[in-house]
């Protein structure tokens, strides 16, 4: 999976490899990482999700191999 | 249709020059620069990350839109990332268009949707300490909750 920004910060990397059971959502995956970090937690309604580059619901559930992204709040631009 | 995301500066002329066309009227460019100030308190540099194959991904997405929505257009998005200074192009856009109003409409649809849906994010340095824009925001929000 893959953390950006303030979350990559926070995991101290900005990718990591994690073995979940089948059928674990974008939102499970979130909550496993977050428990580590208490700023994320607080982000639980904030967080974008991508599976494979695509935006995905929170609910979204994962299948082998994918690659998960956990994003805060996007402020590209100018 | 001309879409990067890249660590050099970014060249307008270049973006410009992937979009002129004997049948365009109009040509609108746009570009958003570091500020020097935001909130009140003094910027000195701002940092940019992107999630580098989405967000240009997602730039195609939007310049596809474009292309739908207004016939005959073109476009170029460019997005830098690092380091920044004062003054330095962070984004450029240019549209092409066969009369002027599409050419602007255009373009600020692509600046505006840039903001909503690509996966950039930017970190704003003071003269004392550095702020993940918006996530910091949304912390506050949300810790609130």
């Amino acid at each position: 999976m893959r953390l950006f920004a303030r979350y990559r910060e926070l995991a101290g990397t900005g990718s990591l490899e994690l073995d979940v059971p089948a059928k674990s959502t974008a939102l499970d995956v979130f909550d496993r990482v977050a428990e580590s970090y208490p700023d994320m937690r607080s982000m639980r309604q904030s967080t974008l999700m991508a599976i494979e580059s695509e935006f995905v619901k929170p609910q979204t559930e994962l299948t082998d191999g994918e690659e998960l992204a956990l994003m805060p709040p996007v402020s590209g631009g100018c | 249709m001309l879409i990067r995301v890249q660590e050099q500066p970014l060249d307008l002329a270049e973006a410009v020059r992937a979009v002129e066309h004997p049948s365009a009227g109009g040509l609108v460019t746009f570009s958003g620069v570091v500020r020097d100030h935001h909130d009140g308190k003094r910027v000195v540099a701002i940092g940019y990350e992107a999630y580098g194959t989405m967000a240009e991904a997602k730039m195609r997405q939007i310049a596809e839109d474009v292309i739908r929505r207004w016939p005959d257009s073109r476009i170029a998005i460019l997005h830098r990332t690092g380091k920044l200074e004062i003054g330095e192009a962070s984004v450029v856009i240019a549209v092409s268009a066969p009369h002027r109003a599409e050419a602007f409409d255009a373009c600020e649809y692509a600046i505006d949707t840039l903001k909503q849906i690509v996966p950039i994010w930017k970190k704003e340095a003071y003269e004392n300490g550095e702020v993940w824009l918006e996530y910091e925001h949304r912390l506050a929000q949300d810790s609130a909750r």
